[in-house]
């Protein structure tokens, strides 16, 4: 009498099986929608869109999440627009993740790692080589070029130098400063002769100074500051858990995949590697050196 | 004829190619061009949209900062579409010129949109935003002019290859409608050639096969050449055996006609000539006759005989007896009928006394032949030659062999006065006698009795006097004897 009993069980537990197997995971293909995903004017806006379009098509023939690029004319609208413009992530730079993960608990996913195996980047503060600006002392009532407020590179690191040479208020130190908008222009705004001092990101330095022989050849950089994560992605954090793990292992799978291979050498990386918070410790702590209240500060260029 | 067909099925076959060919390349052609009109118009919309964009762009760059600004996602939306409008020109095909002066655009709109992107990026004093504004808004207007110019060349250009491509068409029009207009009176020129040559033809033969049906057998077909040309030979060739074949029915039948009457007139004379005879030798015998008297009765008598030789003549010509073939040899044969003749002198009329007799024999093969009916060809042309010299002259008899023809050959010459027509092979018909004595019937049977064995006879008058009768029948090898 046991028999049909035991028979029935093995059917059922199959059955369980097979309807298990059958499904596709929430985790690995999530169901169609469009995340709107912002960019920040790291470059020439349009050469931006142009970086990131392919990677946002590759995304989406991957998980079938639709990634609709916004590209910002400053690297602070992307705390505004998260909250007027809908935005559900984007590619942060480094303090521009610290701030926003400090008031709105955004969860980043992965950053681009470079050919040499390099995932971060530092800023650098350069002069024109003929200029005779070798110091801070010389740089008084010149022209500075920063890339905007709520960047690492093209304002805290200014910050901090000026805080290390005593200059208390660099309004009134330089002759003019203003704000360039993207690393490129601060670039070459010193390098036209539009400013005398700037700051920017390395890893645009770098970029611009493979295509163009007189960065090397006629700037100098005067100072550095410590390594913060590259450019990485980062969403909201209530956006759905599974859409979460599907870009990310999207990403973080793209060099095992020849489609996604050419698209990361577009891209200029060789991977994206998975990133969390502790990732940007050093901006947090670099923050803090400059006595900057993330959770407070107007990034609001003036 | 075949030539002419199939040379002018070529002709018609080539200049439906030809035709044909011309208007597939100038359908070709005709559409290519076009085909490049059009890519040019898209060429022309596609640097006019261009343009719109750029103006459009210019415009979102003007009204900043105005109330009338557009916001800040419409102007990037603007410079990526005018960024696509360039990258469109490049989907086409361009000549390295052509190619580098859009290389040369889309350097300039790049600029343009660096330009822009600072413009939009930018924070700084008014002064320093209103030089990067100026400098964007110059580049856009450079920009726009180097369009602009691109246009009005790619205009002049369309305008020029618009009026030489329906130059072209037009031209390619009218040589078809000629096409078409000549076409059918080619056509219709080749079928009335063909039908005239075919036709003409046809019909004269046809004409000269319907005379013929009614009896001319002297209609002829003339002027024709090629295959109806070898047609009207044959055509011609045949009227002339058609024509002989009745001449040869109608002598049958008059012969036939003779035979018959000479045979009935035979039959009735022997009986009563035999009975004359019979009294004529009795009376011969008779002792009380007269030494004069006698002699009349014995040339009486050798009257009958020669009437009894007339009348074997007529019942052979009427109804001539089955051969029997036998192996002999001519020369011995003629030898033998010489020699009866020679004791027999009573035949032919003239005598052999002033006839002399010369002989040119030349070895002749064994043959198999009927002996008495070729004896008696050779006794009635001896006796005709006799007759023929009735104050003498010469008898030739010569042989010989025709190796090529494997033929014996006979000639029995004489110098008299010939035949009666003086023709050569006139020996069918029995008037063509050589001795007025005769009833020519001599002649006439010997023909059918030579013609019998497979041979033929004919008779050449000399000019200076005499007949040469040549004999000529097939050397049969004696082991034929039993198939013949």
């Amino acid at each position: 009498m046991k028999r049909p009993w035991i028979l029935l069980g093995l059917c059922l537990a199959l059955l369980a099986g097979c309807s298990d197997a059958g499904k596709t995971p929430a985790a690995s293909r999530p169901p169609g929608r469009t995340l709107v995903i912002g960019l920040i004017p790291e470059q020439n806006i349009f050469k931006q869109i142009e970086r990131y379009q392919p990677l946002a098509t590759y995304l989406r023939a991957k998980t079938g999440i639709a990634l609709k690029l916004k590209v910002l004319s400053r690297y602070g609208n992307i705390i505004d627009n998260f909250k007027s413009a809908g935005l559900d992530g984007a590619f942060f730079g480094s303090f521009t993740y610290a701030i926003a993960h400090a008031r709105m608990g955004l969860t980043v996913l992965a950053r681009p790692e470079d050919a040499n195996g390099i995932s971060t980047y530092y800023g650098v503060l350069f002069v024109r080589k003929d200029s005779r600006i070798r110091g801070a002392e010389a740089m008084r009532g010149k022209r500075f070029a920063f890339v905007d407020k709520a960047t690492t590179a093209g304002y805290l690191l200014p910050l901090e130098y000026f805080r290390k040479n005593r200059i208390a208020d660099y309004r009134t130190y330089f002759r003019e400063a203003y704000f360039a908008g993207t690393h490129e222009d601060a670039i070459y705004d010193v390098l036209n002769r539009k400013a005398d001092v700037g700051a920017a990101k390395s890893t645009v330095y770098e970029r611009l100074a493979v295509a163009d022989g007189r960065i090397t050849r006629d700037l100098l950089i005067l100072a550095r500051s410590p390594e913060v994560p590259e450019n990485g992605l980062a969403v909201r954090g209530d956006i759905e858990e599974s859409i979460k793990i599907a870009l990310k292992v999207a990403l973080i799978d793209m060099d095992k995949d020849p489609a996604g291979r050419e698209v990361l050498e577009a891209f200029g990386a060789r991977r994206f590697i998975a990133t969390t918070d502790s990732d940007y410790k050093p901006v947090f702590d670099y923050a803090r050196d400059a006595r900057i209240d993330l959770a407070r500060y107007d990034y609001r260029n003036d | 004829m075949n030539r002419k067909i199939v040379a002018g099925l070529v002709v018609f076959l080539a200049v439906f190619l030809a035709g044909g060919a011309y208007v597939v390349i100038s359908m070709e052609s005709g559409s290519s061009r076009l085909d490049e009109l059009i890519k040019l118009h898209q060429v022309e919309n596609l640097r006019e949209h261009y343009l719109v964009q750029i103006k459009r762009v210019q415009s979102d760059l003007a009204l900043r900062n105005t109330r009338y600004s557009r916001t800040f996602d419409t102007v990037v939306a603007d410079v990526v579409n005018m960024g696509r409008g360039v990258e469109t020109c490049f989907q086409c095909h361009h000549s390295a010129a052509g190619e580098s002066r859009l290389r040369e655009l889309k350097d300039e709109t790049e600029q343009y949109e660096e330009a822009l992107s600072r413009v939009l990026t930018l924070r700084a004093n008014e002064s320093r935003l209103a030089a990067e504004e100026d400098n964007a808004f110059r580049r856009g207007e450079a920009l726009m002019g180097k369009v602009r110019d691109m246009i009005a060349m790619t205009s002049a250009r369309l305008g020029e290859k618009t009026h030489r491509s329906l130059e072209k068409i037009r031209n390619v029009k009218y040589v078809l409608y000629a096409l078409f207009g000549i076409s059918p009176l080619i056509a219709a020129g080749m079928a009335f050639a063909f039908l005239r040559g075919f036709g003409g033809s046809v019909k004269a033969l046809r004409d000269a096969t319907e005379k013929v049906k009614d009896g001319d057998l002297d209609q002829r077909v003339a002027g024709l050449r090629g295959e109806f040309g070898e047609l009207a030979a044959s055509f011609n060739q045949m009227a002339d055996s058609l024509k002989d074949q009745m001449r040869t029915i109608r002598r049958t039948e008059q012969m036939v006609t003779l035979a018959e009457l000479a045979a009935g007139l035979a039959h009735e004379i022997r009986n009563p000539i035999a009975g004359i005879k019979a009294a004529m030798k009795d009376l011969s015998r008779e002792a009380r006759l007269s030494e004069e008297d006698r002699n009349v009765v014995l040339q009486v008598l050798e009257e009958i005989a020669w009437l009894e030789a007339l009348m074997r003549n007529f019942m052979n010509f009427a109804k001539p007896q089955r051969s029997a073939y036998a192996e002999l040899n001519v020369n011995n044969m003629l030898d033998a009928t010489l020699a009866f003749c020679l004791k027999h002198k009573g035949y032919g009329a003239a005598g052999w006394e002033n006839v002399r007799i010369v002989k040119e024999y030349s070895p002749l093969p064994a043959t198999a032949a009927d002996p008495v009916q070729l004896q008696q060809v050779f006794l009635n042309l001896f006796l005709n030659a006799i007759d023929a010299m009735p104050a003498g002259g010469v008898l030739g008899i010569r042989t010989s062999v025709d190796e090529s023809a494997k033929a014996i050959r006979v000639e029995i010459s004489d110098t008299g006065r010939g035949t009666d027509d003086g023709a050569s092979g006139s020996v069918s018909r029995p008037s063509a006698a050589a001795s007025p004595n005769g009833t020519g019937l001599a002649l006439t049977v010997s023909k059918l009795l030579i013609e019998k064995q497979g041979g033929t006879i004919g008779a050449v008058r000399i000019p200076d006097g005499g007949t040469v009768f040549t004999l000529r029948f097939p050397v049969r090898p004696p082991e034929q004897r039993a198939a013949s």
